[in-house]
C-alpha cells in the first residue's frame, strides 16, 4: 500500500523549488523576505503585521521596519500566520533511504517519498532512528547511537543532517532484561570513573605532576554514557506506564543525566516527581493507556495529561498517534496533523502558547537543536511555515514552506492541496 | 488563537445543577428538565439547525420542546440545567461500530453467507470502548459483525450507556443485516465464494430464498393462505428488510462493488440499504447513488491518495460523494479503527478535507438516524424525539473543545463535573 508512484506529486514540488531558491554563491548572499504576516515567533509572541528577512539559510530580521536588500524575493503574506517549522520528536521511516547504515548521514535520502508530504503539513525537522529492528544496537552497552536529526530539505543533501548521534536509546533500562539493567548502571558507573581519572589526569598534569608522556585515560565503549553525564546528549527512555517512568527517574536521579521519556501515558499522576528530575517527555494525548484497577493510586492515560505537567513545570514535546506519514486515507492520526495532535492537549486544558511550543521550540530542546530551529528568531535557521489559519485549527492548511531558506513547498504550486480553500 | 467557546478549562465545573425543588409534588405526570445553553444544533431534518440563547425541555424519555430562550416557557417545577456557555447537540450516532462485545466475538467464518447470526448476546454493556464512546458524545451505535464473510450476520442498534443489561442498552433489534462485498470476504481457501463470482451467487441465492420466505409468511399472517410455512430460523431475520424495517449495511468500496452493490441490493432486490466505506475511489459512481437516493455512509478512511488514479490529490471522499449530489452521507469509525469516541473528530477532518461544517455534524447525527431507519427517535434535537443529548465547550468541530454531558433517554449518562473526564 506504501509502493505508491510520487512521480506526478515530485514533479509539482521540484516546479516550485526553483522559486526563492538560492544559488550557494558565498560572495553574492540572497534575499527573502515574508511580508504582512502575522509573525508567531513561539519565543518571542506574536508579531502582527510584521515582515520576516532571511538571508541565505538564516533568519537576519523579525520586524515591522525591515530594510529590503536589493533583489530580495517577496512573499506577500499579509492575513496569514508565519510560524517556525514543526519540529517532530520522534518519527519513523522519514528521510532514509534503503540502504541502511550504521552511520544515518551516510543513509540520508533527500528525495525520500515522504518528504514532500513532510512539507506540505508543515515539517522542517525530524528524530529519526536508524535500524529500528535493533540491528545496530550495541547489545553489551544496552544502547543504540543510530539516531539523529534530519531536516525535511527535499532534494537538497547539504543541510539535510542537523545532529548525530542525537540521542542515547536507553529503553532497555525499562524493558530490558535484569543483566541489561545491570550493565547500564555498571557502564554508569564506569563512565564516571572514568571522567574522575579524566579530571585527576588533567589536573596532575596542569600543575606538572603527571609522569613524562602520561596519556589520558580513554572513555572506549563508555564514550556514550561519558557524554550523557557531561550533558552533551540526552538518553531516551520509553515510560508509558507509572511504573516505567520511576524506574527511569530513578536512574536519571542516581546519575543525573540529560533525559527525555518518551510515550509518558500516566506521568499525570507523578508530575512533581518529573519536575524534580528535570526531564523532559515526550507525548501524545490521545494516547490512551488502561486504568489499572487493580492499583490503589490513580491510573491510566488522561487528555489532561499535558496541562497538568504543564502546572508542575514539566517540559514536554506532543508526537502524533502514528509518529510516520500515512497516505492510506486515515486521517489526523499521523505527522500530517501534527498540530492538531498538540490542539487535543488544549482541549485537556493546556495554553495554546506551550500547545505550539510543544511541537516546534520544545520539540527542538527534547532533539537538542534548540539553538538551530523551534523558534523564530534572527540568526537562527530560515525553517519558517507560512499558515493560511490559526496553527492549532482543525482546518488549517500549510501554504509555504520553507527549509534553511529554501521555498521547499508552495501549495498553489502542488497537486496535494491546491484544489482545498 | 481564539476559543470558540467561552467555557473554563481545567477541571471548574461550569455546569450546575439546579433543583428546584420546592413544593414539588409528586404526580403521575413525569419529571420535566430545563436546559439552558449558549447554542443548540438542532440538526433537525427541516427548519433551523441553529438556536443561540436555547431551551430544550425534557419530559421523561422525550423532548418536550426545542426553541430560543425568549420563546419558551420553563415550568415552574422544572429542573433546570444550567448550561450558559455550552451547545446542545443531538447525541452522535455511528453505523458502522464493532466495539459493542468483546471485540473477538464478532467474525464466526463458518459458511460463506451467516444471516442466522447477530451481535446482540455479544454485548458487553461495562465495556471500556463504550465508556469512551460516550465522552466523544457517541450516544447510540450500529453493532455489526465484521466482515471476514460475505453475509457476516445482523448487527444491534444500541445505546453506549444507560443500561446494565444488554436488553436496555437496545434500541432496536435487529439493527441492520451486515454484508461485505469487496476484499476482506474473499477467502484463501478454494470454497465457494473465494471470489466475487461465487459471493454474487451465494448472496442471490439466500436473497431469493428469504424474500419466497417473507412472502409466504406474509401470505400465512394476513390470512391469504392457513398454509403454515415451515420455519427457517436462519432466514427469519431476513423478513425484516423486505418488510423495510431495517436496512442491510454493505462493506464495499471501489467503483466496481459501489455500483455492483447499488444494483443488487436497491435496483433488484428493493431493500432498504447503506453503502459503507465507500472508499478507494467509490467515490467515482457517487452520482449513480445520488440518483437512487441511496445513504453513503464514509470512514474510516477519510480520503483517496493514489497518485496514478487521483492525480497526486488528496481528495477528501466525503467532499466528493456530496459533489455528486449525495445527499444522505453519513460519516463511520469502523471503530476500533478509529476509535468510538473519535467520530465527532472523523467530522471535523471531512470539513479539513472540504465538507461544509454542518453536513459534517449531520453526518454524524439525522443522517446516519435517517440511513437505519430510526429518526422518528433519534438523530435531532426536535420535540418527540429521545432525549439523547450533549453538552460541549463549543464548537465539537474544534478538536480543542470536548463533551462536558451526556443525556440518554431522558438520563444522564456522564457528567464531567461529577466525575472523572474521560476525553
Amino acid at each position: 500500500m506504501k509502493a505508491i508512484n510520487y512521480q506526478l506529486a515530485a514533479i509539482g514540488i521540484l516546479a516550485v523549488t526553483g522559486v526563492g531558491a538560492q544559488e550557494s554563491s558565498p560572495a553574492k548572499p540572497s534575499y527573502v523576505a515574508l511580508i504582512g504576516g502575522d509573525v508567531e515567533t513561539v519565543t518571542d509572541g506574536l508579531r502582527r503585521g510584521a515582515t520576516v528577512l532571511i538571508k541565505d539559510d538564516k533568519i537576519l530580521e523579525i520586524g515591522r521596519d525591515v530594510d529590503l536588500p536589493e533583489g530580495t524575493v517577496r512573499y506577500d503574506v499579509t492575513g496569514k500566520i508565519v510560524a517556525p517549522g514543526f519540529v517532530a520528536a520522534e518519527t519513523r521511516g522519514l528521510g532514509l533511504g534503503r540502504a541502511r547504515s550504521q552511520k544515518i548521514a551516510d543513509a540520508l535520502d533527500p528525495y525520500q517519498d515522504t518528504i514532500q508530504l513532510a512539507l506540505a503539513s508543515g515539517i522542517t525537522s525530524a528524530y529519526v532512528e536508524s535500524g529500528s529492528g535493533g540491528t545496530f544496537e550495541d547489545r553489551t552497552e544496552g544502547v543504540s547511537a543510530t539516531s539523529a536529526v534530519i531536516k525535511m530539505s527535499y532534494g537538497n543533501l547539504d543541510g539535510m543532517l542537523v545532529r548525530e548521534p542525537a540521542a542515547v536509546n536507553l529503553s532497555s533500562w525499562i524493558s530490558g532484561t535484569a543483566a541489561q539493567r545491570y550493565q547500564i548502571r555498571e557502564s554508569f558507573r564506569k563512565a564516571q570513573e572514568f571522567i574522575e581519572k579524566l579530571k585527576d589526569h588533567e589536573s596532575r598534569k596542569a600543575a606538572g605532576k603527571a609522569r613524562p608522556n602520561e596519556q589520558p585515560p580513554k572513555a572506549d565503549a563508555l564514550e556514550l554514557y561519558v557524554q550523557l553525564l557531561r550533558g552533551e546528549i540526552a538518553a531516551r527512555m520509553r515510560a508509558p506506564t507509572a511504573d516505567a517512568t520511576f524506574a527511569a527517574l530513578a536512574l536519571i536521579n542516581e546519575f543525573r543525566f540529560k533525559a527525555v521519556l518518551l510515550d509518558v501515558c500516566e506521568a499525570w499522576t507523578m508530575p512533581e516527581e518529573i519536575s524534580r528530575a528535570d526531564c523532559l517527555c515526550v507525548m501524545t494525548p490521545r494516547r490512551k493507556w488502561p486504568q489499572d484497577k487493580a492499583s490503589n493510586r490513580p491510573s491510566g492515560s488522561s487528555i489532561e495529561q499535558a496541562a497538568i505537567l504543564r502546572r508542575a513545570g514539566v517540559r514536554f514535546a506532543v508526537v502524533p498517534l502514528a509518529a510516520w506519514i500515512d497516505t492510506g486515507g486515515i486521517a489526523g492520526r499521523d505527522l500530517q496533523t501534527l498540530p492538531i495532535e498538540a490542539a487535543f492537549a488544549v482541549r485537556g486544558g493546556l495554553d495554546e502558547r506551550t500547545a505550539l511550543a510543544s511541537i516546534t521550540i520544545t520539540a527542538a530542546e527534547v532533539l537538542g537543536v534548540s539553538h538551530r530551529v523551534g523558534s523564530l528568531e534572527a540568526g537562527k535557521d530560515a525553517d519558517i511555515v507560512v499558515l493560511n489559519g490559526d496553527p492549532l485549527d482543525y482546518r488549517t492548511l500549510v501554504d509555504l514552506t520553507f527549509v534553511n531558506g529554501r521555498l521547499l513547498y508552495d501549495r498553489s504550486k502542488s497537486p496535494f492541496y491546491d484544489h482545498l480553500k | 488563537m481564539k476559543h470558540l467557546a467561552s467555557g473554563i478549562r481545567g477541571g471548574v465545573p461550569a455546569l450546575l445543577l439546579l433543583a428546584v425543588a420546592a413544593g414539588r409534588q409528586e404526580t403521575n405526570t413525569e419529571e420535566i428538565i430545563a436546559i439552558r445553553c449558549e447554542k443548540i444544533v438542532t440538526a433537525a431534518i427541516e427548519g433551523p439547525q441553529t438556536i443561540q440563547n436555547g431551551v430544550i425541555l425534557i419530559r421523561g424519555r422525550k423532548i418536550l420542546k426545542v426553541g430560543p430562550a425568549r420563546d419558551i416557557e420553563i415550568p415552574g417545577d422544572a429542573t433546570i440545567v444550567e448550561a450558559a456557555h455550552r451547545w446542545a447537540l443531538p447525541g452522535f450516532i455511528d453505523l458502522h461500530c464493532h466495539i459493542g462485545g468483546s471485540m473477538r466475538d464478532i467474525n464466526d467464518m463458518v459458511h460463506p453467507a451467516n444471516p442466522e447470526l447477530t451481535t446482540r448476546p455479544t454485548i458487553d454493556p461495562d465495556n471500556e470502548y463504550l465508556k469512551m464512546a460516550v465522552a466523544g458524545g457517541v450516544t447510540t451505535v450500529l453493532y455489526i459483525p465484521g466482515s471476514g464473510t460475505n453475509l457476516s450476520g445482523f448487527g444491534t442498534l444500541m445505546h453506549t450507556a444507560g443500561g446494565k443489561t444488554i436488553d436496555e442498552l437496545i434500541v432496536r433489534f435487529p439493527g441492520a443485516m451486515k454484508v461485505a462485498q469487496a476484499w476482506n470476504p474473499e477467502r484463501g481457501g478454494g470454497d465457494l465464494g473465494a471470489s466475487r463470482m461465487g459471493m454474487w451467487w451465494s448472496l442471490r441465492q439466500l436473497l431469493d430464498r428469504a424474500k419466497a420466505y417473507d412472502e409466504a409468511w406474509t401470505a400465512y399472517e394476513t390470512g391469504q393462505t392457513r398454509l403454515k410455512p415451515d420455519r427457517k430460523g436462519d432466514l427469519d431475520h431476513m423478513r425484516g428488510l423486505f418488510q423495510r424495517k431495517y436496512p442491510v449495511i454493505i462493506h464495499t468500496a471501489d467503483p466496481r462493488d459501489v455500483m455492483g452493490t447499488a444494483r443488487m441490493f436497491h435496483d433488484e432486490y428493493r431493500l432498504p440499504c447503506i453503502i459503507s466505506h465507500g472508499e478507494f475511489g467509490g467515490y467515482k459512481v457517487a452520482g449513480e447513488l445520488a440518483k437512487r437516493g441511496l445513504p453513503a455512509n464514509i470512514g474510516p478512511r477519510l480520503y483517496d491518495f493514489r497518485i496514478l488514479v487521483d492525480e497526486g490529490k488528496v481528495y477528501g471522499i466525503p467532499t466528493k460523494y456530496r459533489e455528486a449530489g449525495v445527499e444522505r452521507l453519513s460519516l463511520n469509525t469502523d471503530a476500533p479503527v478509529i476509535p468510538q469516541e473519535d467520530l465527532c473528530f472523523q467530522a471535523s477532518m471531512a470539513v479539513r478535507f472540504g465538507l461544509d461544517p454542518l453536513d459534517a455534524i449531520r453526518a454524524i447525527t439525522i443522517e446516519p438516524a435517517r440511513a437505519v431507519l430510526i429518526d422518528d427517535r433519534l438523530g435531532s434535537l426536535e420535540p418527540g424525539k429521545d432525549a439523547d443529548i450533549l453538552l460541549t465547550t463549543g464548537n465539537p468541530l474544534d478538536v480543542r473543545n470536548h463533551v462536558t454531558w451526556v443525556m440518554i433517554g431522558g438520563k444522564v449518562v456522564y457528567d464531567t463535573a461529577k466525575e472523572r473526564r474521560r476525553y
